[in-house]
């Protein structure tokens, strides 16, 4: 039998791939995502996961990248 | 745009302040003026509309002009004043803007201001008036002022600056030019009681019109102008000469321009010059100034040092050498303006100059002058660059720190750290006086370095103490995470000139310098690790600064610029970091461990020789030393965002280098950064003061660098990375904090083994996998005080490591030193005693190790205490004239007690205390010196080694040549004596050696004969103590027999342990075995035949004959030492032949040994013999006798 899986195909670069990990390690998105991972830069996901993908990966830029208005100087 | 909850977080925390009530903050905010509180922001903010984006739109608060386009400025409500920097009237509007407001940000083309109270009490202080500052601004602004910002002007100005403090004629006086002000001021009772003779009235006063300073500067003298009184000099900005773009100047901007430029000289004519005053009780000062602040009329401090009559003057000058550049001459004028001396804060880059400001400040007040600095190395460099630039001779220039105490009496000029003058704990008595003469000083001027890092409690405390009229702070950075920069304003005084660091530049004052971000990648393993977050918060900095990627851009960069002959500093904050790069890229580093003078010699270096081009320093370069110069500066990893940390580095390379003219950029710093990284956050920050300052950060991003790739660099395969990963890992907290790497790669016990990409996929896997690759295992044990680890090596063919972690251990008496394996071979029993408590690790087969806590080491140590003590009598006998000798002390006991571990515990500790004792071991059966069979002396110089015995180095040994002593009593005591004798003369002959005593081992035989042998011994050694071991039956009957010996008993030690007869002839073999082939160092023997011609051999000791046997003269007892000649022959196959020293067969029975030979085989047709020697052939000539001992050499 053939199974089929309609998915998303993720290409990036190999830190942002070790992100992608680290988010489907610890279940961010309530559940394991990462359907196969393909080589250094890709990645095939599932494809409701896409919105909140998008989000946590502005939340974790907010996070590492000083934004001026939001602290004090 | 954060600035805006500046004010609005001080109100917040004021008022929690209040709460806490701490004492010392609310004192502080006391000294702050009401006025200042108002908060121009809050309220410009709240009146104006905001658009979509939040930008303010003032469009209906503000007109516009006609003639915009030729006015520099833009004034919001909100205080912040923007300034065209392209425009023709920049050089009028800027020197004006500093003045009255505070720089936020200057870049190139347009300079963001901030008018806050404290500026404007700057502006005040240095002599402008209100409604001039209302005036000019209202010329320079493209719109209208907003009446907002007129009001806030006049509300913070109107009452600053009107009252002054001045001292004259050491009498303090409250002098204004405002009679209505100061009419208010004396009907406040509190200034009532403050003021010396309340009831006369004021005095009113001509004010003299005191002539300006003129500091001769760069221009002057190159221009040659002459000094003219009422003429400033120089000044690249006199609008003067620069008109040529600037045919749009509006004429009334000029004009009021040079009106404002000369307010300081000439105080303006039309004003009344009566001045009144009235004069105030010295110790009521404080209280006045609070009172004054309370009533808005904050005192302005001024010091008439010209007319001061009471301070003597110090006579210094500065030396023609000194020339000032304009932007100091500029901050000075600023200072003295109107010829008295004004207190205040003045703000240069790092590098620009600022020593040689703070020496003209106090050259020109000429009366004692203090300077505080932050560190024992500033101070040392005050002191030099007073004497650089002005007279002051050494003499006159006084340190105070903790390393350098000169005399401060005669001196002028005392320089010392902010610490020393605020130490609230009791001092040496040197300092105590040296203090209180500070304290008791008038000092005339005070110079505060790095004023920044004094936290207003400190400074309060230094204000306390130290009584100046007038206060300087020099400072490169006014900027301070904690916002505390506030209070300092109103301790010292108002910031008088601040420069613009760009201009500097531009005029080649300071280094052009380019500043750069690189970006660098994580590695994806890095980055999982990083993104885990399981490990340490250090351990994350760690990967964000070993990042291989980093580590490569850094090589890179480090090669490039080392090509082009500059000189590198690179910062790395972590000490780990900073090793491992140090050490991988083989640079000097220098980290707090390093000692002071290890640094000179690698600053030196770095200094002169052109092989040294990069040094890596941690924080420690920060404060504790003078950093060198340098041209390119590297930032690994940096932690928390301190700006001024970051400014304060880059000053460091900002001294203008000779090279300035040639090259657009002749500086560079490099911040590199791990990206997607809470680095990039941090630096972000950290630049802040920069870009503020005008400097434009440069990103450059892996495709950027150009060439990376050819390079020859560390960490370019997977593997190497994947190493310094599983390094990093496993670093133990000791290690990141401490010292870092202690030069092993691998945790000992585990295996490195090639592997391919699919066995890296998981890497906890490795790393676990690693770690239980030992074929040994390890054994971690702690022991508390005074117990001791007891184990014992089984195995045949292995070996024990033993490591001390940590806290101290002996083994037998020998120190251990810490983390350095010593190997136990088959066969040793082994006691590791802690006094004080450590951490043993143990590697090997440790079944059957065990700890004990009740061990006799107590009474040991004391033991050794006696024998010390019966030492220094001996040396204080023998300094009184008496032939005096250490204590002779002999150890009996049965076999199997420890007596041999005794008396070298008793050594090792005589050797550590200083001593050279000797050790006599005559137990024949289990010799230690030599072989069995002989009884030895030994001069022990150094403590025993771990697992061995004593160094073997020229032993006297005596041949006895039997196992027992029954085997021939007589001999024996015999051999006893004359060793005893020669030990005599040798003592006679070394002092130390007599001195230090005698440790003497018996052998185990205690019972009838052997008893009668111990007494001999005693007597002939003439032993001073004798300690038994275990039995008390010998011990009663010693005690009985010999009364005028000290004989001690002592327990044998739990550990020992008892040896069957096959382990004690296993332990002869082995003794053997090691006199011919050594045992950790490998001795050679030779093996070679003889002709048995060659050899003269003898035997001690004949069977014995009964007596109707005997001739008649002969006695039965003599037939023990009668010497045999022996025939070479089989008989004579595996015995040990001693090879005497005596020339002549008589001799025999009392010369010592030189060493022992071992017959391997005999040929009897041939009449050859095979012999195995220590030396090689030929034999010497010597006798040989033989002894009953027999060696089968199986090796």
């Amino acid at each position: 039998m053939v199974n089929v899986f309609k998915g998303i195909l993720i290409k990036c670069d190999p830190v942002m791939k070790q992100f992608l990990l680290h988010l489907d390690d610890t279940m961010k998105l309530g559940s394991k995502f990462v359907l196969v991972d393909l080589d250094e830069c890709h990645l095939f996901v599932q494809p409701e996961v896409y919105n909140s993908l998008k989000n946590l990966i502005d939340e974790q830029y907010e996070k590492v990248y000083y934004n001026q208005k939001s602290s004090l100087e | 745009m954060g600035k805006k909850h500046k004010f609005y977080e001080k109100g917040k925390r004021k008022r929690r302040d209040d709460e806490a009530s701490d004492d010392e903050e609310t004192l502080v905010l006391e000294g702050v003026p009401q006025a200042s509180k108002h908060n121009v922001e809050e309220k410009g903010d709240q009146t104006t509309s905001k658009d979509t984006y939040g930008a303010f739109d003032y469009r209906s608060q503000m007109e516009l002009r006609e003639d915009h386009e030729t006015r520099p400025l833009w004034i919001a409500t909100n205080g912040h004043i923007f300034l065209e920097s392209f425009s023709p009237v920049y050089k009028h509007a800027k020197d004006f803007l500093i003045t009255i407001a505070e720089p936020v940000c200057r870049p190139e083309l347009i300079h963001e201001y901030k008018l806050t109270a404290y500026s404007l009490y700057a502006a005040v202080s240095v002599g402008l008036q209100t409604h001039d500052i209302i005036e000019y601004l209202k010329r320079l602004c493209k719109t209208s002022v907003p009446p907002g910002i007129c009001q806030f002007i006049r509300s913070c100005t109107l009452s600053y600056g009107k009252v002054k403090l001045v001292l004259k004629k050491n009498r303090y006086y409250v002098e204004s030019d405002f009679p209505d002000v100061i009419q208010r001021l004396i009907k406040h009772p509190a200034i009532q009681d403050c003021m010396m003779s309340p009831n006369e009235g004021l005095v009113s006063s001509e004010r003299q019109k005191s002539q300006a300073i003129m500091f001769t500067s760069h221009q002057a003298q190159m221009a040659g102008t002459s000094d003219d009184p009422n003429h400033t000099t120089n000044t690249t900005d006199v609008p003067n000469g620069d008109t040529k773009e600037g045919e749009n100047v509006p004429e009334d901007i000029t004009d009021f321009y040079d009106k404002i430029d000369k307010a300081d000289e000439e105080e303006e004519e039309e004003k009344d010059m009566k001045t009144l005053s009235f004069e105030v009780n010295q110790d009521k000062i404080e209280i006045l100034q609070k009172t004054c602040i309370g009533l808005d009329f904050p005192l302005l401090a001024e010091y008439d040092f010209k007319n001061d009559t009471v301070n003597e003057d110090i006579k210094i000058d500065l030396k023609p050498s000194a020339v000032l550049r304009p932007y100091q001459e500029k901050s000075l004028r600023k200072m003295f303006g109107n010829g008295r001396a004004r207190s205040g804060i003045i703000v240069l880059p790092c590098g620009a100059g600022k020593s040689l400001v703070g020496v003209t400040a106090c050259c020109t007040v000429n009366k004692k002058a203090l300077v505080l600095c932050n560190s024992g190395v500033s101070v040392e460099q005050w002191k030099q660059q007073f004497k650089m630039w002005s007279t002051a001779t050494d003499d006159m220039i006084c340190r105070f720190t903790s390393d350098a105490k000169d005399k401060p009496f005669n001196a002028g000029i005392l320089v010392t750290t902010y610490a020393m003058i605020s130490h609230s704990q009791k001092r040496a008595y040197e300092a105590e006086q040296t203090m209180n003469w500070l304290k008791e000083q008038e000092w005339g001027i005070m110079v505060l370095d790095e004023v920044h890092t004094i936290p207003a409690k400190m400074f309060r405390r230094v204000l306390t103490i130290v009584q100046s009229h007038c206060k300087l702070g020099l400072t490169a950075t006014l900027v301070r995470e904690d916002d505390k920069i506030a209070d300092l304003n109103f301790l010292i005084g108002p910031k008088l000139y601040e420069a613009n660091w760009l201009e500097l530049q531009k005029d080649g004052f300071i280094a052009k310098v380019q500043c750069a971000e690189v970006w660098c990648p994580m590695t994806p393993e890095f980055y999982r690790e990083y993104l885990m977050g399981k490990v340490s918060d250090q351990k994350i900095k760690l990967l964000c600064a070993l990042n291989p990627n980093k580590f490569r851009t850094c090589e890179f960069l480090i090669k490039y610029h080392e090509n082009r002959n500059d000189k590198i500093i690179v910062f790395i904050d972590e000490v780990f970091a900073l090793i491992h790069y140090a050490k991988t890229m083989q640079k000097l580093y220098i980290c707090g461990k390093t000692g002071q003078k290890e640094r000179m010699t690698i600053i030196q270096n770095f200094k002169l020789n052109p092989k040294v081009n990069t040094i890596f320093f941690s924080r420690v370069a920060d404060t504790s030393f003078d950093i060198p110069e340098a041209n390119v500066l590297i930032e690994i990893s940096s932690q928390g965002g301190s700006r001024r940390q970051e400014a304060q580095r880059l000053g460091r390379i900002l001294r203008a280098k000779k090279r300035a003219v040639a090259e657009n950029f002749n500086a560079f710093f490099y911040a590199l950064l791990s990206q997607d990284t809470r680095e990039m956050g941090y630096s972000r920050k950290r630049q802040s003061f920069l870009i503020n300052q005008g400097y434009a950060y440069r990103v450059v991003t892996p495709e950027n660098m150009v060439g990376m790739d050819e390079e020859q660099l560390h960490y370019s395969t997977r593997e190497e990375k994947m190493q310094l990963l599983e390094h990093i890992l496993a670093a133990s907290e000791a290690d990141m904090y401490e010292d870092g790497l202690t030069g092993e790669r691998s945790s000992s016990g585990s295996m490195r083994r090639s592997g391919n990409m699919s066995s890296l996929s998981d890497k906890q896997a490795l790393i676990r996998y690693n770690r239980s690759i030992t074929t040994m295992t390890e054994k971690e044990f702690r022991l508390d005080p005074d117990c001791e680890l007891r184990f014992e090596v089984e195995s045949k063919k292995d070996t024990v490591d033993l490591k001390l972690m940590n806290g101290k251990a002996e083994v037998f008496g020998t120190e251990l030193a810490p983390d350095k394996p010593y190997t136990f071979y088959p066969g040793a029993k082994v006691a590791v005693f802690t006094w004080h408590g450590c951490t043993l690790k143990l590697i090997g087969n440790t079944e059957g190790t065990y700890t004990a806590k009740e061990t006799p080491m107590v009474m040991y140590l004391n033991t050794h205490a006696c024998l010390e003590r019966l030492r220094k009598q001996a040396d204080v006998g023998y300094g009184r004239g008496e032939d005096t000798r250490g204590p002779a002390t002999m150890v009996v006991g049965p076999g199997d007690v420890g007596k041999s571990t005794l008396c070298r515990i008793l050594l090792n500790y005589a050797v550590r205390m200083g001593r050279r004792p000797i050790f006599v071991d005559l137990d024949v059966g289990q010799g230690s010196i030599s072989i069995p069979g002989t009884i030895g002396a030994l001069l022990v110089e150094r403590a025993a080694a771990v697992g061995e015995g004593f160094s073997q180095e020229a032993p006297l040994v005596y041949n006895f040549g039997h196992l027992t002593p029954a085997a021939n009593l007589t001999l024996y005591n015999i051999l006893v004596s004359r060793m005893a004798a020669t030990i005599q003369d040798k003592m006679v002959a070394n002092r130390k050696v007599a001195s230090s005593g005698i440790v003497i081992n018996t052998c185990g035989w205690v019972k009838d004969e052997g008893y009668k042998s111990l007494t001999h011994v005693a007597q002939a050694f003439e032993v001073d103590v004798i300690i038994v071991l275990d039995q008390e039956r010998l011990y009663n009957e010693l005690v009985r027999d010999i009364p005028f010996i000290k004989v001690v008993f002592l327990p044998k030690s739990g550990g020992v342990v008892e040896r069957t007869q096959a382990m004690r002839v296993l332990g002869r073999d082995d003794r053997i075995r090691e006199y011919y082939y050594g045992l950790h160092t490998k001795y050679h023997p030779h093996s070679f035949e003889v002709k048995m011609t060659h050899l003269q051999i003898y035997k001690i000791g004949a069977p014995a004959l009964p007596d109707s046997c005997m001739p008649a003269d002969m006695k039965v007892d003599d037939h023990m030492t009668k010497l045999v000649p022996i025939e070479p022959g089989v008989k004579l196959k595996h015995h040990m032949l001693a090879v005497s020293l005596a020339t002549e067969p008589e001799d025999l029975l009392t010369s010592n040994v030189a060493g022992f030979i071992c017959v391997l085989d005999v040929d009897e047709e041939l009449k050859m013999m095979k012999v195995l020697s220590p030396q090689p052939k030929p034999l010497p000539k010597t006798i040989f006798i033989l002894t009953d001992i027999q060696f089968m050499d199986s090796s």
